[in-house]
Formats: structure tokens, sequence, C-alpha cells
């Protein structure tokens, strides 16, 4: 009973903290501009996530070393040093975009211009990294990340012509006037917020910090095959909520109040509570999870002490490079850059980095050295080898696609 | 390796740069002027109709006061963001003028509807919004009209 309830916590805690500031702007940027034909592409990014996410926590499993640990000791210095830079990076940027996606939040109830929220957040941030458990960070985060489903209500509540909500989605074509170079500039940045580098290195950097075992692997395939993909179906609500409400009228989301408009209208003012809860959730959960997440890559890759169970004065080096990224978001943010441009562009960016931070993966995944009786399979291997190939292509194609559509304009 | 690195990495900057700064570049033909006045006018209908929908739950109290103040102030942002770019960009002759004249009217009287929904939201008239809201159904009409076929009327 005590197991099943891990389970489910575990499967829950995942569905909520599987969306962060970058799936609330694609998917509802998205379904604005083009209604549910881009649905599709979150489908691709969350199969994808399942398929990479299950074996580097199997990885963590059984090595009980996190990806960027193994990365180093198996691709050599310089190949590991090329895929932190850029890991390193892209996750700053969800960082910056994180933090301020907190106080862009609690502006919505408070009126209180965003930039004055920064520092605070950022502040809580730290303060929630150097004093909360990781469990109990994991955990509480994850949970309230789960009033996100109020927007799958409010799909319901909208009262949608199910039938042609389900055709969009699965004959996706290109509306008329939009180009195709736009379509596939904001599939790709569907796809590099399904996919996101940082929740890779922060799942297998959690599993090693829970201490799991081969006898957790099941627990790793519950959180992936059922967690991510009823996450993935919140960033679906998401995206329908925003079809059925700003398509038709020709709104376009430059704004993450946006976002909340739709639930506001189907659900009032309770709908409206629940979904900036949410915000507040997911948003203050990723800056965590990316915080984190720069400290755990650098300490990894440099052969550092690191991780929440150590004493602070014995990870000195990994608790300083998270608080410093921390204040580098505040610094960022504080510049009134447009929050919601850097999460664009972090999202899109990822896209560019994904084979850097999923092909070491694969190639770990794959050797017994490390992994034993717990090496892929020919059908993993099958579905990883096709998504590496995607994952190449997409890489290749985002910084063209971004240059000849204007970042989507 | 690190030069490769270096380098992969001082690319992606730049062209991230460069494309985050959106540049309004010069519109050197008719065509050309026609294109940014409509992409203008997309970005403004955008604003427009957000905030019909904020105007509309705000009265019914379906939203928060500070929510609804938030949305509607980010609306007339977003209106005079695109105005000021608008008309920034030279026109490239008369026909065009006539353009930019009747898309900057369009603009700045939905702008003024927008900035008095903004007021009554902060002073926290609320059941105010919708009636104050009417005429940007008359001007999201024109702005699709504009959209359809941009150009002087």
């Amino acid at each position: 009973m005590k197991k099943l309830l891990g389970v489910t916590l575990g499967i829950l805690t995942a569905m909520g903290g599987f969306v962060d500031i970058g799936d609330l702007v694609a998917n509802s940027a998205t379904g604005a501009r083009y209604g549910m034909s881009l649905a599709w592409a979150v489908v691709l990014g969350v199969v994808g996530i399942v398929v990479y996410a299950e074996m580097s926590g199997r990885v963590a499993s059984v090595t009980k070393r996190a990806t960027f640990d193994l990365v180093r000791e198996r691709l050599g210095a310089r190949a590991g040093l090329l895929n932190l830079g850029a890991s390193f990076f892209i996750t700053m940027l969800t960082l910056i975009a994180e933090v301020a996606g907190v106080a862009l939040s609690v502006q919505l109830v408070t009126d209180v211009n965003y930039l004055l929220w920064i520092p605070l957040a950022g502040f809580a941030v730290w303060l929630v990294i150097w004093r909360v458990k990781f469990e109990t960070l994991e955990t509480t985060f994850g949970l309230l990340g789960l009033a996100m489903i109020v927007v799958v209500v409010a799909v319901v509540q909208l009262d949608p012509s199910w039938t042609q909500l389900w055709h969009h989605a699965t004959h996706p074509s290109v509306p008329s006037g939009e180009g195709h170079p736009t379509y596939f500039y904001y599939a790709i940045a569907l796809f590099g917020a399904a996919m996101t580098p940082y929740e890779v290195f922060f799942f297998s950097s959690g599993a090693v910090e829970e201490k799991w075992t081969r006898s957790d692997l099941m627990l790793n395939k519950a959180n992936v095959y059922l967690g991510f993909p009823l996450g993935g179906l919140l960033s679906l609500g998401l995206m329908a909520s925003a079809a059925l409400v700003f398509h038709p009228l020709g709104v376009g989301v430059e704004n993450l109040s946006q976002v909340a408009l739709p639930t506001s209208v189907a659900l009032g003012k309770i709908g409206l509570a629940f979904i900036i809860v949410g915000f507040v959730a997911c948003t203050f959960g990723a800056a965590l999870e990316t915080a984190l997440s720069c400290g755990y890559t650098m300490s990894q890759y440099f052969g550092w002490q690191w991780g929440k169970l150590v004493a602070p004065r014995d990870a000195s080096r990994f608790h300083l490079v998270a608080l410093l990224s921390v204040f580098v978001a505040i610094v960022v943010g504080l510049t009134a850059i447009d929050p919601i441009k850097v999460t664009e562009y972090s999202i899109v960016l990822s896209a560019a980095a994904l084979p850097l931070t999923y092909f070491p993966i694969l190639v770990i995944a794959n050797d017994r050295t490390y992994m034993g009786e717990e090496v892929n399979g020919p059908v993993q291997n099958t579905i990883a080898s096709i998504y590496m190939v995607i994952l190449t292509v997409v890489a290749l194609a985002t910084v063209p696609l971004m240059i000849a559509t204007k970042a989507g304009s | 390796m690190r030069r490769i690195t270096i380098a992969v990495l001082v690319l992606i900057m730049v062209f991230a740069l460069l494309v985050g700064l959106h540049p309004m570049t010069p519109a050197r033909t008719r065509d050309d002027y026609r294109h940014k006045a409509k992409d203008t006018a997309e970005s403004v209908l955008s604003s427009v109709q957000t905030a019909r929908l904020v105007a509309r739950v705000g009265s019914r109290g379906d939203a928060f006061g500070p929510y609804v103040s938030v949305m509607l102030s980010e609306s007339e942002v977003g209106a005079d963001g695109a105005q000021t770019s608008f008309e920034s960009i030279q026109p490239p002759d008369r026909y065009s003028d006539l353009t930019r004249a009747h898309l900057t009217e369009l603009i700045q009287r939905s702008s003024d509807v927008l900035s008095r929904l903004r007021i009554s939201a902060r002073r926290g008239e609320l059941d105010r919004l919708e009636d104050q809201a009417r005429p940007l159904r008359h001007l999201s009409q024109q702005l699709e009209a504009f959209i359809d076929d941009p150009g002087p009327r």
C-alpha cells in the first residue's frame, strides 16, 4: 500500500511538474495562432521526453550516477565541455524565464509591476534550494502544479465540438496566410518546450539524490510512462483553450496573463484562482529545477561534490553555482528584457541543442559496462534512434528557421 | 574543439540578439508598406479583442480586479507599441501616406478606448468596463476590414 502510494505520488508529481513557462507560452501561443493543427508537435515531444527520461532515470538507478558525471567519463572532457557549455547556456536562459515567470504570475494577483517581484522571487528560489529538502520541494511544487488541471476543465466547460477539435488535431494543415517556415518554427518551439534538456538533468540527478536503485526501476517507468503523458495532456489543454477562445478572434498570445484568460472566460474567478496558483507552482518549481540543474551539470562535469543531500559546506561549489545562477537570472530579469521573448528563445535554442543532451544518454544506455542487464532493448533503441534523427534534423533547422521567420513574427 | 564550442555559442547568441531585436526594416515599395500595415493592424486587433474579452469577464465578476487591470494595461501597451513601430516606417509614396493616415486613426481610436478601460479598471470600476468597451466592437470590425484589404478608405 505504501509503495502504491509512493508510485501515485510520483506520477502526480511528474504530471504537475511537467508544465513550465515554456509550455505555458508555447502551447497557448500556437493554439491561438494555429488552432489544434500543431498538436502533433506536442505529442512528438512528449513521446521523446518519455523515451529519453526513462533512459536517463534507468541509467541513474543502475549506475547511481547522474547524466553529466557519465557524459564526461564516456565521451571525454572536450565533448563533455561542448555539451556542458550548450546545456548550461540553455538552462540559464530557462532559469531567467522561470524567475520572471514567477514574478509575472504574482503580478496578476497584486497589480504590482513584475520587476519589483523579480528579486523577491529569486530570493525565494534560493531560500528554498538552501533550506528545503529535495523530496519536499519536488513533491510540493509538483502537486501544486496539478492546479493546472483546471485548463482541461475549462476546455470541457467551453463546450467545444470535440469532433472538430479532434479533426484539427489529426489533420494538421497550415492555415491560409501563414507560411510553412513559421508553422515549422512553432512546431520546433513546442517540441523544444516538451523536451527541455534541464528536465533530464533534474530527473536523473533527482534519482541519484533519492538514492534510486534497480528496485526503483518500476517507479521510474510509472513516473515517466504515466506522469509525463498526463503532463502533456495539460499542454494540449492549454493549446485547446487558446484555440477555442483566441483563434476565432485573431488574438495573439504575447503575455503570460493571456494564457489564463480562456480559463477565466470558462470558469470565472474560481478557475482564474486555480490557474494562477498553477502558474506560480509551475514557474517556481521549474525555477528550482533549473537553478539546481545549473549546479548539477557544472558540479557533475567538474567532479565536485554535489546534491541537496550533502551538507552545504561539503558541496559549497554546487550551492555557489546555483546561487550565482539565480543571481544572474535576477539581474538579467531586472533589465526589463521581455520575459516572454526570453522564454521563446530558451525553448527554441533548447531544440537546437537537443542532440548534445540526448545523444550521450543513448550511448550510455547502450553500454553494458555501465548498464549490465538493464541495457537498452531493440525496441527502445529503434525508437530512440528514430528520435535521434528527428533531434538532429530539428537542431539543424532551428537557427535558419529562426532567421527566416524573424523568430516566428 | 574549444574554439568550435565558443564559436557555436557566440553564433547562437548573435543570431538570437539579431532576431530578438526585431528590427523594423524600411518599406521600399507600396506592397511592402501594405504588408507592414497589415501586420500592425493584426497586432492592434489582438490587443483590442483581448481587451473586449477582459472587459466582459471583468464586468461580469468572472475575474479579479488586479488581473483585469494588468490585462488591460498590457493591451494598451501592445497597441501603443504597434503604433510607435508603424509610425516610424517611412511611407514610400502618396498612396502609402493615405494608408498610414487611415491605420493611425484606427489605432489612435483603439488606444483611447483602451486607456479609458485601463483607468476604470485601476479605479476598481469593473462593472463599467463592458459598456466602455462597446466602441471596440466596431473598431475590431474596421481593423478586420483593413487586414483583409490594407489601404486607405
